[in-house]
């Protein structure tokens, strides 16, 4: 609030008093009449060179502020008609584009889902559709189940897979094996055999006959094949060599120093049985 | 100008006419030149003035509103551009003597006629450029730019009281400015 905003005397002397005090005081409304430019004789004593200052910065404009017109202007238009100026699109034209935009949208889609349905390429539900869908004009697509064998068309129904088209040697199978499943469960359930019997009962059912699980005898039974180790063909430790493998091997064995002797015709080193030859022959 | 006037102004420029690019320019190249030289090395200003155009003449196409909407918007591109090339050169406006003091007889003139008459734009933006940075960004963007505190306010990035207290603590820190170069001895300055 200033003397001249038709303020009370007694305002007016306050303003007097605190300007004396501190001469640059400024009230909010002082400050706006500055920057909006006031009257140099209307201002504070203390602010009438500000308000040269600011009238300074507000004066019309020189002409070495003007100068290089011309070309400034020439450049500028010439460098915005390279930028791409297009009209500022309308409203209308706006929803124009967007409602080209979504049926593009929505071509492409249908060609798309069309052309992989008539290529069988879409996933069973859609392909069902799709082939539903083209079969009205005369479209004819693959189904569904066209690659899917003897496996069942309809999910939740594997007890019906009997009932698929057996064209091919797995749909014979499948007719074959119809009820093999009650088999089994009847073999596995069956009390009258346990153990190596049981296994090779369900084996044999599931597999037609191919396992031989159970023939060979049980697993944790000991291998009569095996060496024994706590009873040895011959006594241990052995000196080796033909006569020890010959009595281990019940007179089967053909090495050592016979044989080697036989095939070399006497001269044969090999074998334990010349080794006492050897070194007796050693100098 | 009138709002008429400025409407046609703008589908001219927007259109690409010469005359309407022109009738803009001679409206706002003063004020950008001052209000640069608050900012920039008086050998800068020239350079940043033709950023600040060939900036506002590339969305300008996209600009709808009125005079002091299209004043507010090219001076926030105006400062933008300025803040861009005080970055790069790494420097704030370089104060010289010369620049904010008078001849010794021109401020004695001034001083004994109570006024500062020959106080030029260039010499008033380098004064106006002593200040604070923020100080003297939100009084030159009120009294060279002519925006009211709320569209200062904007493109500073502040509130309009914010913005308000900047530009009275500026006129205060003028006023001293002012003062100590009346009383200052002659001898001082040469």
């Amino acid at each position: 609030m200033t003397p001249s905003s038709g303020s009370s005397p007694e305002m007016d002397e306050t303003l007097r008093f605190l300007r004396m005090r501190d001469p640059l005081q400024l009230d909010d409304g002082t400050v706006d009449r500055l920057l909006d430019g006031m009257p140099v004789d209307d201002a504070p004593p203390s602010y009438r060179g500000v308000v040269e200052l600011l009238s300074t910065l507000k004066a019309a404009p020189s002409a070495a502020e003007l100068d290089g017109e011309r070309q400034a202007v020439t450049t500028i238009t010439s460098r915005s008609h390279e930028t791409a100026r297009p009209s500022p699109p309308s409203r209308r034209s706006s929803v124009k584009r967007r409602l080209q935009l979504t049926g593009a949208a929505i071509v492409g889609t249908a060609t798309l889902f069309v052309g992989l349905g008539a290529a069988g390429a879409l996933p069973g539900a859609a392909q069902g559709v799709a082939s539903d869908v083209l079969s009205t004009v005369g479209v004819s697509t693959p189904s569904p189940n066209s690659h899917a064998g003897v496996h069942p068309d309809t999910r939740g129904r594997s007890g019906d897979a009997s009932d698929a088209p057996s064209s091919d040697t797995a749909a014979t199978d499948a007719g074959a094996s119809s009820g093999q499943g009650a088999t089994i469960s009847g073999l596995a359930t069956d009390n009258s055999t346990t153990g190596i019997d049981k296994g090779a009962a369900v084996s044999s059912e599931a597999s037609n006959g191919r396992s031989q699980a159970g023939q060979h005898g049980d697993a944790t039974a000991p291998d009569t094949a095996t060496p024994d180790a706590a009873n040895p063909p011959v006594a241990t430790p052995n000196p080796g060599g033909t006569t020890t493998a010959d009595t281990a091997s019940g007179g089967s064995s053909d090495t050592g120093t016979n044989t080697a002797d036989t095939a070399s015709g006497g001269h044969a080193d090999a074998g334990s049985g010349n080794a006492s030859n050897g070194l007796a022959n050693r100098p | 100008m009138s709002d008429r006037q400025f409407a046609d102004t703008l589908a001219g420029v927007q259109d690409g006419e010469e005359a309407a690019v022109s009738v803009l320019w001679r409206a706002l190249q003063p004020s950008l030149l001052r209000f640069l030289r608050t900012r920039h090395a008086p050998q800068d200003v020239d350079d940043v003035a033709s950023e600040v155009w060939l900036r506002v003449s590339r969305s300008w196409h996209r600009f709808h509103g009125d005079e002091l909407d299209f004043r507010a918007w090219f001076f926030s591109i105006a400062r933008s551009v300025s803040v861009d090339a005080y970055r790069r050169s790494g420097r704030r406006r370089e104060v010289l003597v010369d620049d904010i003091e008078p001849r010794i007889s021109e401020r004695r003139a001034a001083a004994e006629s109570g006024a500062l008459e020959s106080l030029g734009t260039a010499r008033a933006a380098a004064l106006l450029a002593t200040l604070p940075r923020e100080q003297g960004e939100a009084i030159a963007l009120r009294v060279i730019a002519g925006l009211d505190a709320e569209r200062v306010a904007a493109i500073m990035g502040k509130r309009p009281g914010t913005v308000r207290v900047l530009q009275h603590r500026g006129l205060r820190k003028l006023a001293e400015l002012l003062e100590r170069e009346r009383t200052r001895p002659e001898d001082v300055t040469r």
